[in-house]
């Protein structure tokens, strides 16, 4: 049960985990070393596979001498370690495999190596494991809960066909269940077959991966590479023969000092920001948005003052704030990732830069959210409109703090999604920060997502104090 | 070899030059200190500077980023007090802050921006006003040379490009302290002297510390010389100063290449150039010089490598 349960969490978190190593390369500058040393871009991805895989291992390692601790302390009859340790090697690794794999994919395939990765792994784990967990049929998933579900179902002597479409649950009443033995899956070459499509997948993930390496050469798209190892060119000999980048003019042209001068100017600095530079901080959150993600929120805004309002509330706005995803992940961490910081924190009153940073957050999530909020007014649910603010002002600061004190937009962005799949689309009122279902308002939900905003927004500023005066 | 006495108390290098106008710019350090865990960084600084370009010379490791960053209130001191006109800027940072103008060692950009924005967005968070800021920004983007590529994105810019996007962003307030560290790295040679002269001019009636490797560009610019190292103070002076200490004790010699390194082990040598005749070599020496030995003029690079006694800095190129 524990292999079942941990190879489902670290198949979808695991992700988040390990993923980031050719990405922090390609950002500092380390994947010039990496391109212009011998080694092949397959051997290279192959050595950061492994990297991960190991990682992930690691955490696998420590799942199983948890689960013998668990036995020392609540267990009955006698130990048998291979019967606990064997679903961890045969589930869990190669799904870690996999994870591994998908990672690695993410990070070479331009239009996913950013919060789009994150957010296309999360919905593919969660629909593949739903998808292979359904029926007993179905042994070849990456997780392979179906073999664990069948052995036990054999166990217990029962009709596989009365378990279909049926998972594992917890129960408060252990009168209500019946026991049986079960002594672990006897491991058979169907069950170890099953394993072969997930490696598979891997080695097809791994395959993909290395014809979409950039080699950390941004300029060249993956189907110019494609098309480069189909018709067998020689990449350097095309890259020797390209003609030579022209100085610009700026480079060339000179000019005489003497004839320059600056225009004094003074500075206005205030403890609040202002407009214009609330309109910046917007302007450089939207910055290296596609096309398509405008007009994905125009279509949001359009659905939600159009659609039925309930239609509106529990569908286009979580939809839309998916959208606002990618421009709150780089809150908290820009400075950082980019390091700016000493340019930015050494600027006069540096926490309202930070203030303007929330505040456009924040607008990002009103605005896309604007036409399901118009439509609430106009049907006079003015509580709900204030709900939705109240999670309009939570999400950017749970970008902020984690982004300051973690560094990485990596956490924000699992837990976003986390809450998102949890709370707004499978009702579960306590996580329904959007206030899509009309219970979560009954129940009070706005309210300490609120408290939880204030303490989010407090220990930004705390963090971000501390990284202004080190 | 006279070594340049460490000042005991407040550093200036000519009392004389303190006495300055009521309105000129002071920054002042009094024993600071910057401790990351068991190490420090620098410790004990003591520098009280006026209007000028103070070049800030000193080995690999020896604190000057630390002590910039200090300056910049980027890092609070752990020990000793740092004040900009009076003001102390631990307690009181914006008053620094509303003044300077940083370059760092190290510095990214937004590469989904333009040059043009990105400085917009660097004038808006430094409460410059829209107007003034588009006219200044042009200014500056003329100054640096970078109008016909105001409009491409940083991504796409050469290291000295970018290089040159930092000076004009170090430049946008009209600062009264102006901070640049390694500031010409990655600059071409024209680019370079350029630049050098925007910092001489600029140095007229405000601080411009300058921390470099390269004692060429000190030489050409600053009115004030600080040598650190291992994190401390070893002089502060004016560059003509340094230069006295090392009068009559630099020569240039003539060797075969076989008996460069026995020249070398002898003596400091700063610099060798191969010609037809053998191998010209410049050192530095108290004693007596190899006989055929001719005195010549010292440079900066010269009196700074004495200074530090050519431990850990000798640098110097050999000019092939």
């Amino acid at each position: 049960m524990v292999a079942t349960m941990g190879t489902f969490l670290l198949f979808v978190f695991g992700f988040t985990l390990v993923r980031g190593a050719v990405t922090r390369e390609r950002e500092m500058g380390v994947g010039e070393l990496v391109a212009t040393s011998p080694i092949s871009g397959g051997r290279y991805l192959v050595g950061r596979w492994l990297g991960y895989f190991v990682l992930l291992t690691l955490v696998t390692i420590l799942l199983i001498l948890a689960t013998i601790a668990a036995y020392a302390l609540h267990g009955t009859g006698s130990f048998d370690f291979w019967a606990l340790a064997s679903p961890f090697v045969f589930l869990t690794l190669p799904a870690m495999a996999l994870v591994a794999a998908v990672a690695i994919l993410t990070e070479t395939v331009q239009p996913l190596q950013g919060t789009l990765g994150s957010v296309f792994y999360f919905f593919a784990a969660v629909a593949v494991f739903t998808i292979t967990s359904l029926g007993s049929g179905v042994t070849y998933g990456p997780t392979g809960l179906a073999i664990v579900r069948n052995s036990m179902v054999e166990a217990a002597g029962a009709d596989p066909s009365v378990f279909e479409n049926r998972s594992f649950a917890f129960t408060g009443d252990p009168g209500s269940v019946t026991t049986f033995t079960w002594n672990g899956i006897d491991w058979g070459a169907p069950e170890l077959l099953s394993r072969g499509p997930t490696l598979a997948a891997t080695c097809l993930g791994l395959l993909i991966a290395v014809v979409a390496f950039d080699r950390f050469e941004p300029s060249r798209s993956i189907l110019q590479r494609i098309m480069g190892r189909l018709v067998g060119s020689d990449e350097s000999q095309s890259e020797k023969e390209s003609p030579p980048e022209q100085p610009t003019p700026a480079d060339v042209k000179s000019r005489d000092i003497a004839e320059m001068t600056l225009q004094s100017v003074t500075q206005h600095p205030s403890r609040l920001p202002d407009r214009r530079m609330l309109t910046a901080e917007i302007r450089m959150a939207l910055r290296g948005q596609q096309w398509w993600w405008y007009l994905g929120i125009v279509v949001c805004i359009g659905a939600g003052l159009f659609a039925p309002v309930d239609t509106a509330r529990g569908l286009v706005l979580p939809v839309a704030w998916l959208f606002g995803l990618s421009v709150w992940a780089g809150l908290g961490v820009r400075e950082q990732r980019f390091r700016t910081s000493e340019l930015v924190f050494t600027t006069p009153y540096p926490l309202r830069q930070l203030a303007a940073a929330y505040i456009g957050g924040v607008s990002v999530a009103i605005v896309s959210g604007a036409g399901v909020l118009i439509a609430l007014v106009l049907a006079g649910k003015f509580t709900t409109v204030g709900a939705v603010v109240i999670g309009a002002c939570f999400v950017p600061a749970l970008a902020l703090a984690s982004g300051i004190w973690l560094g990485t937009s990596r956490v924000f962005e699992i837990l976003f999604l986390s809450l998102w799949y949890l709370g707004p689309m499978n009702a579960v009122y306590s996580l329904d920060f959007m206030a899509t279902h009309p219970e979560t308002v009954a129940q009070g939900t706005p309210v300490w997502i609120a408290v939880v905003t204030v303490v989010l927004v407090i220990a930004a500023v705390v963090g971000r104090s501390r990284e202004i005066q080190q | 070899m006279v070594p340049v006495e460490p000042p005991s108390t407040t550093s200036t290098p000519d009392e004389s030059r303190s006495k300055t106008r009521n309105n000129d710019p002071r920054l002042r350090l009094n024993a600071v200190g910057k401790q990351y865990g068991d190490f420090w960084g620098v410790r004990d600084v003591s520098l009280d500077i006026g209007p000028g370009v103070l070049g800030l010379l000193g080995p690999n490791g020896a604190g000057k980023s630390t002590l910039m960053r200090l300056i910049t209130t980027y890092l609070a001191p752990t020990e000793g007090t740092i004040s900009f006109n009076e003001t102390d800027v631990v307690s009181s940072p914006n008053t620094l802050r509303e003044n300077v103008g940083y370059l760092p060692q190290d510095f990214g950009v937004y590469p989904d921006l333009t040059a043009k924005e990105f400085l917009s967005y660097l004038a808006a968070i430094r409460g410059l006003r829209r107007g003034e800021a588009h006219e200044r920004i042009d200014d500056l983007l003329a100054l640096t040379n970078l109008q016909e590529a105001k409009s491409r994105r940083l991504g796409s810019f050469s290291g000295g490009m970018r290089q040159r996007v930092g000076i004009a962003q170090a430049l946008l307030t009209d600062p009264d302290l102006l901070v640049v560290d390694e500031p010409t790295v990655g600059l071409d040679p024209a680019e370079r002297v350029r630049f050098r002269n925007v910092l001489s001019s600029l140095g007229d009636d405000r601080i411009v510390i300058l921390s470099t490797h390269i004692v060429s560009d000190v030489e050409a610019t600053a009115t004030d010389v600080a040598v650190l190292a291992d994190g401390q103070v070893r002089a502060h002076t004016t560059p003509e100063q340094l230069l006295a200490e090392v009068t009559d004790c630099v020569w240039e010699v003539v060797v075969s290449q076989d008996d460069l390194q026995s020249l070398k082990s002898n003596y400091l040598t700063s610099t060798t150039t191969r010609r037809s005749d053998g191998v010209h070599a410049r050192i530095v020496t108290e004693g007596d010089p190899p006989k055929n030995a001719t005195a010549v003029s010292p440079t900066l690079e010269e009196a700074y490598l004495d200074l530090l006694d050519g431990s850990d800095a000798t640098t110097s190129g050999e000019n092939a």
